[in-house]
Parts: structure tokens; C-alpha cells; sequence
């Protein structure tokens, strides 16, 4: 089998041999819903981010920064694909939750030194002294990122490590945006907030949900975005159908490449039944002991009006399928860590057959892509960034029959790709919108779509205000795109912070409203608009005019 | 108030990809009612206006919203004339199956209020959908008040048939700083061509390239052999020709 020009180019380039059996594209979807409230001391959401810089973003990049150490000459680079959301993004950036989160850093420590004495057995000694100096180590690092994680991803893109991507400006859900301006606002208030991020262009984007319908692809175009992902449905169901199937992006007619989950080594880590997290000697999420602790001895680190929350220390393992909580073992750290590089050399080993596989059906050699949530690795299976790490050293090394690739990487060697439809899906149960339309979420958007109207007539009315109102317009659009995040419609449907979710939709569909109403009124109350401006204070420098037509 | 058809609270068939990503937030569900949130108000049952809108929910179900006002209705019962006396509000539906024989279907759902939203079972596959709210008398005199975009539904998630024509390939060449994107109608790559069965693949697509690149000048829509992105309907992809040089 003779390697195609393209591929003897790429091996030219790297010096390596074109032994591989095909290319493998990890990508990672870092996101969650701007949360962010001020006005209160303690807010129990803002907990979500917290726990994820601690669980996720901070192990993620302190693995990269070591395999980046550890690369060694003769050895493959390492390529990950990374997408950080704009609401991520922000609120990774914003003073205030960068002060909270230290505290809270402090405050897992400080809980680390009372567990030391309430320890009651060695066993739970050495897993609170694990903890405490995990924490200790994280809070190090954070400070030594001067707190500013999105310049740490930044200088990692910078070194070839990875490729960041971005997604919409508030994750809103595309196919229920009805204006096409507003849809339009989703992708470009988002582009523009890269460019203030990380100083240079996103080249893909991850469509939020992976939500996708015929359409889509112009307006990425119009916003010079490359590619994006689907799921394995919105390609195999191309028309017409793509040759390569799923191991070659597909060009839409705008230029766009699609490139499509697979599904294999997806459930390898998503199944709930076969994935690697099941496993019996990783860390349980659920046994906290923010729930096991009496309340006198856990009330300092739990919420203020004494509701329990997860602390972080969790002293068990999932132990087996259906075991009650109480019945759990006690974790074993380096257990699962050599389980976790077990479980990564099965990914690599199961990667390696596939493409070998693949490659017998086709000449070009196979792309596998394998997109997760960033948040599984490290919040919802602990051991995940070190599974992660591992899989990433696996195949970097020489020889290992595999290489890494971004997504750039895969059409700048191959721009010659098959012209496709993609079909209309997404990545939510069913394959396509009924996760955000559902009877529990429906109500939304009646109200949504009455504020995108008001928003582009009055933007396209209204090009040059200045002062006072442009202001409100700002605000307007940023209220509006806080509203229409699709967290708030899955939150709804998997019932999980309900109330949240509803209150967070109206309060910004009500600020809206009172500002559209001063607005037309010519009537505004500076004072609360400034402090609206301090509160949902996203996209500092958004400008109202991506509503115009 | 709002309307909710009882079917809405049925499944929605099987589940053609796995289970998404859904990691939960990352908290514990909420035990108590959230903090109290600024400017909290409810939202109004009403904005004054006449419309309808459908939303895709899957290849099987459509959900649909409307608003009507009483000046709206006014008007379609003035429309009406004495035939008013009896009309019934209702949601009218026109349904063209797209796929094989053109089939058209008219469903008129009687409305109790307003206002309200409804999740629909599609009747068929490939469906379009266009949506109105108006009056229908019993004669059968239908007065429109608001009028839907019209919706195309996903077809079934069954793989698409290999098409007979030979498939298009595209050369896209990403945007420097000194020039834009170029998107190229391109032969296929060497490494696909090389396993096509024992008839010429390459001079096949070649023949069309050539018959279609015609076709596409005749109609003046490639001036260079290079389609320009941005430079709307007359991208010429509907072609294989271009370049077989690629990149360009």
C-alpha cells in the first residue's frame, strides 16, 4: 500500500516514517453556563465552576505542562483539541471569581488539616493526607498561573500543544435561535471574544450540543470558521453519503469541513455500563464528605444556611455495579492510578486495531475523532486526567502505530475532501432537538424569540446610538444571550437545579424587558444599568450592531 | 395558558446515537430554593402580537407555538363576514411529503385559547410543514390571522443510499494573510480513486468535470475556475470540475 503525496509530505515534515495506521483527533469541550452573582457572598452555583477549575482544568494543565517536560527527541508531538467556551472563558478571567475561587483553594486546604485530626483509622489518614496535598500542590500551581488559566491554555496553544477552538457566545442551542441575526450574534460575539483572548483567529468551532441544521455551515463560513464537530449521525446521514464515512471530514458546500464523532471510542468512556469510569477502584463522586461528616464538623466548609455540598473529599471507590453508598470501599489511590494507565493502553491498543481496520477499507489513511466533555476527566471520573495524560504519551511515542492531530493538522494534509450535506443532529439523547424541546423547557422559547425580534429591529433602528442608549443595547444583547444558553433548557430536562435554571432564563428575560421598555421611553435608570453592567457583566466590549441587519 | 397536547409526554422513538454527554452540573442537586435572583419578575402571557412558529424536534415531532390577538381575530372574522358566527379558532397545518409522490395534506386543530404550544407527531416522513392560526367556519372558509415559516423535517436517520453519480470532491485552501479562502471544485484524491472499481473512475469524473465546468460558464457563474467564498449563489459546487492541480 503506497502512501498518497500528501501523507509522504506529512512524514517529511515530522521525519517520521508514514508507518502509522491512521490519525487519532482527541478533543475536549470545556464549557459551563455563565454564573456569576455579586451580589451574594456565598452562591451555591458558582460552586460549579470552582469545582471544575479543581477537578478538571487545573489537572488538565498541570499534565500538559509535564508531558510537555517529559516529550523527548524522536517522539511524536503532542496534539489536543481544546474548546473553551466564551462563558468558561470569562468567568475563568474575571477578578472576582478568580478572588472566590483562591478562598475557596484556601478553604479546601484548611479542611485538609482538620480531616488530619479526625482521622480514624490509617487508612483514611493517608486519603485525607492525599487530599490535602493535592489541594496544597493545586493552589501552588494556580498561583503560580497568576490565577489566570486561560493564558495558561493560551501559552500552550502557543507551543504546539494544543489547538483551542471556540464555541458559541453563551452555548446557545442554534437550532432554536430563531432570528438570523441572532444566530449569527452566537458565532460572531463569540469569534470576536476569542480573538480578545488568545490574540489570533479560532479556526473551528464546537457548535453547542454539536447542534446542527442545513444553514449552519454559511454562517460559520461567513465568520472564516474552518470546521466544527457532529455526531456520528449528522454525517453518516449525509447527502450524499460521504465515501470515507466517518474517518474523513466531509466539506459542506459553504467550505466548511464536518467531522464526526466516533462512536466506538466514545462509549469506551461515555457508556455507563462498559466505560472505563465504572470501574470498581475508581474514586466514587457521590460519597462525599460534605454528606458523611456531622454538621458541627463540616459547617464551616459547606453552605452558609448549612446545606451540605460536595467538598471535594471523598474517601471512597465506586466499589462494584449497584453498591449502596454506604457500602462502598475505601479508595485506594495508586490502585486506580495503575488502573487508569491500564485502561489508557486498552484505548491506545483498541485505537491502533480500529484504524488498522479501517485502513483496510480505504487507501487514505483513517481519522478517528473522539470528542468528551472536558468535565468528565477529572470532576465526574477523577482519574481522568490521568488516563488522559497517558493515552496522550502512548501515542506520542515512536512506533506507537498512531498519531495525534487537531483537526487543522488533518486538513492542512488533506484539503481535498468529499462535498456533503450534512443532516440535521446534535449529540442530546434521541440524536436531535428533544432534549431542548420538551415539555419542561418549551416555555422558553416564545419569550426568547419575542426579545431576538425586539433586539434586531431595534439594532437595525438604531445604528448609531451612542451614550446612555447604545449602553442599554449592550446590554440588551447581553442579556439576551445569557438567556438563551442551553444549559438552561438541559438543566430543565434532566431536573437537576431546576429552579436555577427557570429563575436565571426570567430574571434576564425580565432585564430585558424593563431596559427595552426605558429604552423606547427614553427614560433609563443609569443607576441600575450600571449595575447590570457590573453584574452580567460578559462581553465587556460587545457591540449591539451584530443584531443589525 | 398554555396548551399542551397529551402526546407530547410520549417518547420519541428509538435513539439513533448514543447517550449524550450529559454530565449534570456539578453540584448536588439544589435541596433548598435558590438564593434570591435580581430582578426577578414573570413573564408576560402575552406580547400583543399575531404569530406562529414551529421548532424541529426530531424526524418524528414538530412543536409549535402561537399568539393570536383579539384585533387579529377581529379581523379574520370581518374577513368572514356573517360566515364568523360559527368559525372556531384553529391551528391549520399544510403538510407536503417531500420524498417520492408529492403529498399534500391539510390538518385543522381546533384551538381552545390564544395562546399556547404543542408538540406534534409528523404524520409522515420527509415532511414540510407550514403552519397557520385563523378562523374555519363549518362551511370550511378558513380566515388566516398568523402565518408560520415554513419547516423542513429531518428525514429518517437510515444511512443515505451510495448515490450512482460520482460523489464531489472540494478543495478548500484556508485564508492567509494575503489572500482569502479558496474553495475548489477538485478531482478526487489519488488515494480514493486508487481502489475504484476497474472503470476509469478519474476520466468518468473527468468527463463530468468538463460537462459541468461548461455548463457553469454558459451561466456565467465561474470566471477563473476558482469559486470565491462570500461571492453567494454562483459558487458553482454543484460541479466536479476545477482544477486537477488542487490548492491553486
Amino acid at each position: 500500500m503506497s502512501p498518497s503525496e500528501s501523507e509522504k509530505a506529512a512524514a517529511a515534515a515530522t521525519g517520521l516514517e508514514p508507518a502509522w495506521s491512521g490519525d487519532l483527533a482527541l478533543v475536549l469541550h470545556a464549557h459551563l453556563p455563565f454564573v456569576r452573582h455579586p451580589e451574594h457572598r456565598y452562591f451555591l452555583e458558582e460552586n460549579w465552576l470552582y469545582e471544575a477549575i479543581t477537578a478538571t482544568y487545573l489537572p488538565l494543565l498541570l499534565k500538559l505542562h509535564e508531558l510537555r517536560a517529559l516529550s523527548q527527541a524522536g517522539s511524536q508531538p503532542i496534539r489536543l483539541t481544546l474548546s473553551l467556551s466564551p462563558p468558561l472563558c470569562s468567568m475563568l478571567r474575571d477578578p472576582l471569581l478568580q478572588e472566590r475561587y483562591a478562598a475557596y483553594l484556601q478553604r479546601l486546604v484548611s479542611l485538609g488539616t482538620e480531616e488530619l485530626g479526625r482521622a480514624d483509622s490509617p487508612a483514611v489518614l493517608a486519603l485525607a493526607t492525599f487530599y490535602k496535598e493535592r489541594f496544597t500542590r493545586l493552589q501552588a500551581f494556580y498561583h503560580q498561573l497568576g490565577g489566570d488559566l486561560v493564558a495558561a491554555f493560551a501559552t500552550l496553544q502557543e507551543q504546539g500543544v494544543l489547538e483551542i477552538i471556540t464555541s458559541c457566545a453563551t452555548h446557545g442551542y442554534l437550532p432554536v435561535i430563531r432570528e438570523p441575526r441572532a444566530r449569527s450574534a452566537q458565532v460572531a460575539v463569540a469569534v470576536h471574544h476569542y480573538r480578545e483572548c488568545f490574540g489570533r483567529s479560532p479556526r473551528g468551532i464546537w457548535l453547542p450540543e454539536c447542534g446542527y441544521e442545513p444553514g449552519i455551515d454559511e454562517l460559520l463560513a461567513e465568520h472564516n470558521l474552518r470546521y466544527f464537530f457532529l455526531d456520528a449521525h449528522g454525517i453518516t446521514s449525509a447527502q450524499p453519503r460521504p465515501p470515507l464515512g466517518l474517518s474523513a471530514p466531509i466539506f459542506t458546500r459553504a467550505g466548511v469541513a464536518a467531522f464526526g464523532r466516533d462512536l466506538t471510542s466514545s462509549k469506551q468512556v461515555w457508556s455507563a455500563t462498559e466505560g472505563y469510569p465504572g470501574d470498581g477502584h475508581y474514586r466514587d463522586f457521590y460519597r462525599d464528605i460534605g454528606f458523611d461528616r456531622p454538621l458541627a464538623e463540616i459547617a464551616p466548609y459547606i453552605h452558609p444556611d448549612g446545606i451540605r455540598v460536595h467538598t471535594g473529599y471523598k474517601y471512597h471507590r465506586v466499589t462494584g455495579p449497584r453498591v449502596d453508598l454506604a457500602d462502598k470501599a475505601l479508595y485506594e489511590p495508586t490502585v486506580a492510578l495503575a488502573r487508569a494507565h491500564e485502561h489508557a493502553r486498552d484505548f491506545v491498543y483498541k485505537r491502533v486495531q480500529q484504524l488498522q481496520d479501517l485502513r483496510q477499507q480505504q487507501e487514505r489513511r483513517p481519522l478517528v475523532v473522539s470528542p468528551y466533555d472536558a468535565e468528565l476527566y477529572g470532576h465526574w471520573w477523577f482519574e481522568g486526567p490521568e488516563f488522559l495524560g497517558e493515552v496522550l504519551r502512548l501515542c506520542s511515542e515512536s512506533g506507537s502505530g498512531i498519531r495525534l492531530r487537531t483537526a487543522s493538522d488533518y486538513l492542512s494534509e488533506h484539503p481535498v475532501n468529499a462535498l456533503c450535506e450534512p443532516a440535521r443532529s446534535s449529540w442530546g439523547e434521541g440524536g436531535y432537538s428533544a432534549v431542548w424541546i420538551d415539555p419542561s423547557n418549551d416555555w422558553i422559547y416564545r419569550h426568547v424569540h419575542r426579545a431576538e425580534s425586539d433586539l434586531c429591529s431595534l439594532a437595525t433602528a438604531h445604528k448609531s446610538a451612542e451614550g446612555l442608549p447604545r449602553r442599554a443595547l449592550n446590554q440588551l444583547a447581553r442579556e439576551l444571550l445569557l438567556a438563551q444558553s442551553s444549559d438552561w433548557a438541559f438543566i430543565m430536562k434532566t431536573g437537576t437545579a431546576v429552579r436555577y435554571a427557570e429563575d436565571r432564563v426570567r430574571s434576564h428575560l425580565s432585564r430585558f424587558s424593563r431596559l427595552l421598555r426605558e429604552l423606547q421611553a427614553q427614560n433609563i435608570d443609569e443607576a441600575w444599568l450600571t449595575d447590570l453592567e457590573s453584574r452580567d457583566n460578559i462581553f465587556p466590549s460587545i457591540d449591539y450592531r451584530v443584531y443589525a441587519s | 395558558m398554555s396548551e399542551h397536547d397529551p402526546l407530547s409526554a410520549e417518547s420519541v422513538g428509538d435513539s439513533v446515537s448514543s447517550p449524550a454527554p450529559a454530565a449534570p452540573p456539578a453540584s448536588a442537586p439544589r435541596t433548598t430554593p435558590p438564593a434570591h435572583m435580581l430582578d426577578l419578575a414573570e413573564l408576560p402571557e402575552t406580547y400583543g402580537r399575531d404569530e406562529v412558529t414551529l421548532l424541529s424536534r426530531d424526524p418524528s415531532w414538530y412543536f409549535v407555538y402561537w399568539e393570536v390577538t383579539e384585533a387579529g381575530q377581529q379581523a379574520a372574522a370581518e374577513q368572514l363576514g356573517s360566515a364568523s358566527a360559527h368559525a372556531k379558532l384553529v391551528l391549520r397545518l399544510f403538510l407536503t411529503t417531500t420524498a417520492g409522490r408529492e403529498h399534500r395534506e391539510i390538518r385543522d386543530l381546533p384551538l381552545a385559547h390564544r395562546h399556547g404550544r404543542r408538540h406534534l407527531e409528523a404524520s409522515r416522513p420527509h415532511l414540510q410543514i407550514r403552519a397557520a392560526v385563523g378562523l374555519l367556519t363549518p362551511e370550511g372558509y378558513f380566515a388566516p390571522i398568523a402565518h408560520s415559516q415554513p419547516l423542513r423535517l429531518q428525514s429518517a436517520p437510515a444511512a443515505p443510499p451510495v448515490s450512482a453519480k460520482p460523489v464531489q470532491w472540494l478543495h478548500v485552501t484556508p485564508a492567509s494573510p494575503s489572500s482569502r479562502e479558496r474553495i475548489q471544485a477538485a478531482p478526487p484524491p489519488p488515494e480514493y480513486t486508487e481502489r475504484l472499481p476497474a472503470t476509469n473512475a478519474s476520466a468518468t469524473t473527468t468527463a463530468a468535470v468538463k460537462k459541468d465546468v461548461s455548463a457553469a460558464h454558459a451561466c456565467g457563474q465561474v470566471s477563473d475556475g476558482v469559486n470565491h467564498l462570500g461571492s453567494g449563489s454562483g459558487l458553482g459546487l454543484g460541479t466536479a470540475g476545477g482544477s486537477s492541480e488542487g490548492g491553486g
